[in-house]
């Protein structure tokens, strides 16, 4: 079997930017926080490892669905916008005013254009995921092998806990991929290679992580500089904490995430990458690390798949395990004050992500003001940076010292 | 999970299912599933003409001439080979055609259930 794995010596981290181009790319690249030049040390991984897909038939359909869904919701979104203004008007709705949309959801999908929208993207979301896994599950033996042979490497660098209670919060299929992060033990696989295929449709391209390095270089340095250890809260697939070593090579990183299989891949993956983090299963609601531990938390899109009580609880187990004067840095949605105007439009949007990307807590997440909610946990917040990276809120929250 | 190897530890436990894709947007389900057929077999057909763009670059690094192709007669093995992966082609593309019967609600039961949160 031809071994589909390529290393790479060099890829600069300095053509970091390359991959900005076209309207969204355009706003990502003006929206670099400031604080990105300002950090202790960047550089690359010592290896570059490309994650290639198991044979070049799949690379060709996902390159497809990652063309198709970049299609989707640039060109397809601004023409199904536009329709949906005129529909709304129709009915006699102001589609820039906050109203109910209940009411009106049966005459948005009765509409062709509409309907056409929803259904081509549903249909390229269950293809492209349903392909994934069903190639990557024919050779299940080799990633399991992968895995296994990076656990007994460096089986210092990953905890996994079995018999860990399981919220019901976490179990649900997030933007359709089925047994979600937690019931396929290729979850981690299969999500590495949906971010790219999200990437590339979004931003340009994420295969060497180049959009979380930028994330991990704006996060803010404690005022004192000190950072010995960090950790990514929710790491999904490993990509936020590889940066924070990156950036804070001298620093004991550490990635949390409560899906074993994640733990996994991002642990084999670092492995693969030479990099020297260590991943846990671990809940980020009661993470079991000793008071003022941490110097540096992070986070990236994870609030907004988990509810409102958890986020409650991870921000105040935040706060007990950053030390006095350590940055807690969560980057997600915008909220509050730095959430785009709410309108009939933004809601069918929205809504539409719930219905049929199964993004099941976004309103849950969106519709209270996050900045509030770490400031009220005894932070001190400062939403004055420009976001990590385009599409984010910005929230720097330092615990007192 | 097709693992061979049942000692495994797969360190994974149940998930909630969410059924979307029986969703219906058209009048029938039918057109719903012309439409995923449609957009597989785009899929398809530039997985194809990747796969090609692939194949003529290393050909043509190797000092192959290109018109061998078109001069090329496939084998008795590769042609049973190639049927059968012609009939999974088809399937990929126009299986969901006759699942049209799957489909029951409109949107799909999950999307029903939001209606009566607001």
């Amino acid at each position: 079997m031809f071994n589909r794995r390529n290393v790479l010596s060099t890829a600069a981290y300095g053509s970091v930017f390359a991959w900005l181009f076209g309207s969204r790319q355009a706003n990502a690249a003006t929206e670099v926080s400031g604080e990105a030049s300002t950090g202790i040390a960047k550089q690359g991984p010592a290896k570059k490892v490309v994650e290639l897909m198991p044979n070049a038939d799949l690379a060709g359909r996902m390159d497809f669905h990652a063309g198709f869904l970049g299609w989707s919701i640039n060109d397809f979104e601004r023409t199904s916008s536009a329709r949906l203004d005129s529909l709304l008007r129709e009915k006699g709705v102001n589609p820039d005013a906050d109203v109910d949309l209940i009411p009106l959801l049966d005459d948005i999908r009765s509409d062709p254009v509409m309907a056409m929208r929803m259904r081509t993207w549903l249909s390229n979301q269950h293809l492209m995921l349903g392909g994934l896994e069903a190639s990557l599950g024919l050779e299940a033996d080799r990633y399991f092998d992968e895995m296994e042979a990076a656990e007994a490497r460096h089986p210092e660098r990953i905890e996994l806990n079995p018999d860990m209670k399981m919220p019901t919060y976490a179990k649900h299929e997030i933007h359709l991929q089925k047994g979600g992060y937690v019931g396929n033990p290729l979850a981690g696989y299969v999500n590495y290679h949906y971010g790219n295929i999200l990437y590339e449709a979004l931003f340009g391209s994420n295969v060497q992580d180049q959009r979380i390095a930028q994330m991990a270089n704006a996060v803010p340095l404690p005022e004192d500089g000190e950072v010995g250890r960090a950790l990514d809260m929710g790491c999904g697939t490993g990509r936020l904490a590889y940066g924070l070593k990156n950036r804070f090579p001298n620093a004991e990183v550490t990635g949390i995430d409560i899906a074993g299989p994640m733990v996994r891949f991002s642990h084999k993956r670092a492995v693969d990458l030479e990099i020297d983090c260590t991943f846990a299963q671990r809940n980020a609601e009661s993470t079991g690390y000793p008071d003022n531990h941490f110097d540096v938390i992070a986070s990236n899109i994870l609030h907004h798949e988990i509810d409102a009580a958890a986020t409650d609880n991870v921000i105040a187990e935040a706060f007990r395990i950053l030390r006095p004067g350590g940055v807690f840095y969560p980057i997600d949605h915008a909220t509050g004050k730095q959430a785009p105007q709410t309108t009939a439009k933004t809601k069918f949007w929205a809504f539409n992500d719930r219905a049929i990307n199964n993004e099941v807590w976004r309103d849950a997440f969106e519709s209270r003001d996050f900045a509030e909610l770490v400031r009220k946990a005894g932070f001190v917040v400062d939403e004055s940076l420009r976001p990590a990276v385009w599409g984010t809120g910005s929230i720097k929250a330092v615990k007192p010292a | 999970m097709p693992t061979n190897n049942s000692n495994r530890l797969e360190h994974t436990t149940d998930s909630l299912a969410y059924e979307v894709e029986r969703a219906v947007f058209f009048d029938h389900p039918a057109m719903d599933a012309l439409v995923t057929s449609f957009v597989a077999m785009g899929s398809e057909v530039w997985s194809a003409q990747r796969r090609i763009k692939v194949l003529e670059s290393v050909l043509k690094d190797q000092g192959v001439s290109l018109d061998l192709i078109d001069e090329y007669q496939p084998t008795d093995e590769e042609t049973t080979a190639w049927r059968t992966e012609r009939d999974q082609f088809i399937r990929r593309v126009y299986g969901a055609l006759e699942q049209t019967s799957a489909a029951t609600a409109k949107y799909g039961p999950g999307m029903d259930s939001l209606r009566q949160e607001g």
